[in-house]
């Protein structure tokens, strides 16, 4: 699954670390979700599209293989 | 290299492993192992993905194997008394793992879904390379009582502490592992 939290993140000038503490997750959660080797739980990605105001599927694109 | 290629290379390696083993105790029908083990998990590996299933459990299997060729060694050399030299082994090994790794384990952990994943997976093949060791001690130990009709005597407490600190390794080595991955 691909995802554009990267660009969020840019565009509302956030570090890892920052996202991380406001999610309440590890920064090590955002890294490895950012880099796309680890795919939230469905709680985690409402949240992350609900911190950014934007759909789920603006943020996670799902690719089948 | 390929899967497949990787998967020859770990079944040489176990091949091998076995090999030097049966040569040592002069019991051939030990080789034979292997060969059952990679039937077991051909037959357990089944639907999609079979290859990456087959070469994921291979590795995992013949991590508890070698450990598990390494015990039975000990077990059958108990009067060479190779227990401290194996466990202090074991516990530089861990220590290594601990330092070479330390970037990729967060310094103030919180406990969310990443990591309860990593635990989960990394507890996962754990419990798998344990199983196999556990087999393979079984059956090796089984043969070579039929075979030499003789009983090993086994101190319960130096071998519980090996396998326990064998699982311990393994845990941790694959918790590393998967960290790297995920993170780097």
């Amino acid at each position: 699954m691909k995802n554009k939290i990267k660009v969020y993140r840019a565009m509302y000038d956030l570090t890892q670390e920052d996202l991380a503490k406001k999610l309440g997750v590890s920064r090590q959660t955002i890294i490895s979700i950012e880099k796309g080797k680890y795919d939230p739980s469905l709680k985690l990605a409402f949240k992350i599209a609900k911190f950014f105001n934007v759909k789920i599927e603006d943020i996670f694109i799902y690719e089948d293989k | 290299m390929d899967i497949k290629n990787k998967l020859k290379l770990i079944i040489a390696i176990d091949i091998l492993a076995v090999g030097i083993l049966s040569l040592l105790l002069n019991e051939w029908r030990l080789c034979l192992i292997p060969l059952f083990a990679i039937f077991m998990i051909w037959f357990l590996a089944t639907g999609e993905n079979k290859t990456k299933k087959i070469y994921k459990l291979t590795v995992l299997a013949s991590i508890g194997f070698i450990e598990g060729c390494l015990v039975v060694f000990d077990v059958v050399h108990n009067s060479i008394d190779i227990h401290i030299p194996i466990m202090g082994f074991l516990c530089i090994l861990i220590g290594l793992g601990v330092l070479y790794f330390s970037k990729y384990v967060p310094k103030h952990p919180i406990e969310d879904e990443f990591m309860e994943h990593i635990a989960e997976k990394s507890g996962h093949f754990a419990f798998v390379s344990a199983t196999c060791l556990m087999i393979t001690i079984c059956v090796f130990l089984l043969i070579l009582s039929l075979s030499s009709k003789t009983t090993y005597g086994v101190e319960v407490r130096e071998y519980t502490i090996e396998i326990m600190l064998l699982i311990v390794f393994n845990f941790a080595m694959f918790r590393n592992y998967l960290f790297k991955k995920y993170l780097s």
